[in-house]
């Protein structure tokens, strides 16, 4: 059998996008078959990605702009209430056919089975399951972190936690996060140190000496590695019962 | 806090957690990009601020189907900003501007405001040179790649607007994007005055 014909000649027109629908899928079928065309084609799409630049200067209106903020303005405030409710929400939906057994060992589960995985899971845009009976506290950024999140789901015993961020900025070795749990009183105990990585992604287990929901309000802080007897750095994540 | 110091790829993730400061940020940055693209493919204002809108709404309500592996943050409202422009003008059927289509004019004049951050510099330095490598082409290649990019028109369409052969224009095309290809790919290794963030320029704008 004949070795299928390179398209070569055709990919620049093909990047561009002017090749009349038959040649077009010539190309498109090849390129299944053929990785040295693929790399081909990356190059001239490279090109045709940098066209835009060479447009003739052109400046919208300033009118524009408010009428594009106007659009979005009420959508905003929503949409951040609903994004901010949801993680815990979508935490619930994804542990609920694990809720009936799920003790510290199945918290333990979860970081083992990869917290990146968790917080990817968080992220995907799709409905909000409905929220079983699993027990999470949601934490969200300050404007030192606007765009962390974090999740604190609650063991059974309420002695015993793991807590989930995502988006925090990553620290030098020198410092680390910190977890802190604040009672009625304004009280406040360490619940973790932990680091995340590169991506921002981060877990620990958290313990407690009192149940977890005897805590009003929760706070992340940044602290010298190891961590610190009371909170002194900045705060990046903040939630409330 | 400051929005203006923040990278694309972090705006954008902002602008996915609804953040209307980032929005606005993102716009200041792109707008004129955008606007260049729609205005130069329908060659009238009203339509290009429509589609300016769009596209930045579009952003607003789709930032989290942004692939950073696929293209950068410039590539990407480019790319929604032609591709809208371009429905318009099949919409339109019509298109009594066939000719009004251009590539920039090369002046040191043109050399656009640069502050921001790094990838800002990189983006301005970027345009300098894609500018400079369409100005060297041949105007008939020019034109033929103009009518392909801004108004989405095929080889047959380019070749009935402007009342040449079908292999001329085919040619013109592969010989316009051949030779952009090698320019743009050359500077990566041009003398840079511009220090070593030239060189990475390239792959960032798409090569990847
Ligand atoms: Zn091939």
């Amino acid at each position: 059998m004949a070795v299928e014909r390179h398209v070569t000649d055709l990919l620049p027109a093909y990047a561009l996008g002017c090749l009349d629908a038959e040649e077009a899928a010539l190309v498109a079928s090849h390129l299944e078959t053929c990785a040295h065309c693929r790399a081909d084609l990356a190059g001239y799409e490279a090109v045709t990605g940098n066209l835009a630049l060479a447009a003739p200067d052109a400046a919208p209106p300033a009118a524009l702009k408010r009428r594009l903020m106007a659009r979005v303005a009420p959508a905003a405030a929503s949409r951040r209430a609903s994004e901010r409710a949801a993680p815990a929400q979508r935490l619930a939906g994804w542990l609920r056919p694990a809720w009936p057994v799920l003790g510290l060992a199945a918290l333990l589960l979860i970081v083992a089975l990869g917290v990146s995985n968790l917080l990817l899971w968080q992220r995907l845009n799709e409905a909000p399951p409905p929220v079983g009976t699993l027990r999470t506290i949601g934490l969200v950024g300050t404007d030192a972190a606007p765009v962390a999140l974090g999740t604190l789901v609650v063991s059974m015993d309420e002695r015993h936690g793991v807590l989930a961020v995502d988006g925090l900025p990553p620290l030098d070795a020198t410092q680390q996060y910190q977890l802190w749990l604040i009672d009625q009183e304004g009280q406040r105990t360490s619940g973790a140190v932990f680091s995340v990585d590169e991506a921002g992604y981060g877990a620990a287990i958290v313990e407690a000496p009192q149940p977890i929901f005897d805590y009003s309000t929760f706070g992340v802080t940044i602290e010298p590695a190891g961590g610190s007897p009371g909170p002194t750095g900045t705060k990046v994540l903040g939630g409330e019962l | 806090m400051n929005y203006t110091t923040l990278d694309d790829e972090t705006l954008l993730r902002l602008v996915a957690h609804a953040n209307a400061d980032a929005l606005s940020t993102l716009y200041d940055r792109y707008c004129r990009l955008v606007f260049s693209v729609a205005l130069n493919a329908v060659s009238d204002h009203p339509t290009a601020e429509e589609i300016t809108l769009d596209v930045f709404t579009r952003v607003w309500e789709r930032a989290s189907t942004y692939r950073a592996d696929r293209a950068t943050v410039t590539t990407w409202l480019a790319s929604i900003a032609r591709h809208r422009a371009i429905d318009v003008l099949r919409r339109r059927q019509a298109r009594p501007e066939q000719f009004s289509v251009e590539w920039a004019e090369t002046s040191a004049s043109n050399m656009p405001h640069i502050d921001g951050p790094e990838e800002q510099v990189a983006l301005a330095m970027q345009q300098q040179r894609v500018r400079a490598a369409m100005a060297a082409l041949p105007e008939d290649q020019k034109r033929a790649l103009a009518l392909a990019y801004f108004q989405g028109l095929s080889h047959n369409e380019i070749a009935a607007t402007l009342r040449e052969p079908l292999g001329t224009v085919k040619t013109r095309i592969r010989l316009g994007m051949q030779k952009l290809r090698q320019m743009l790919q050359d500077e990566r290794f041009a003398p840079a005055d511009q220090s070593s963030r030239g060189s990475a320029t390239y792959n960032d704008l798409g090569g990847r």
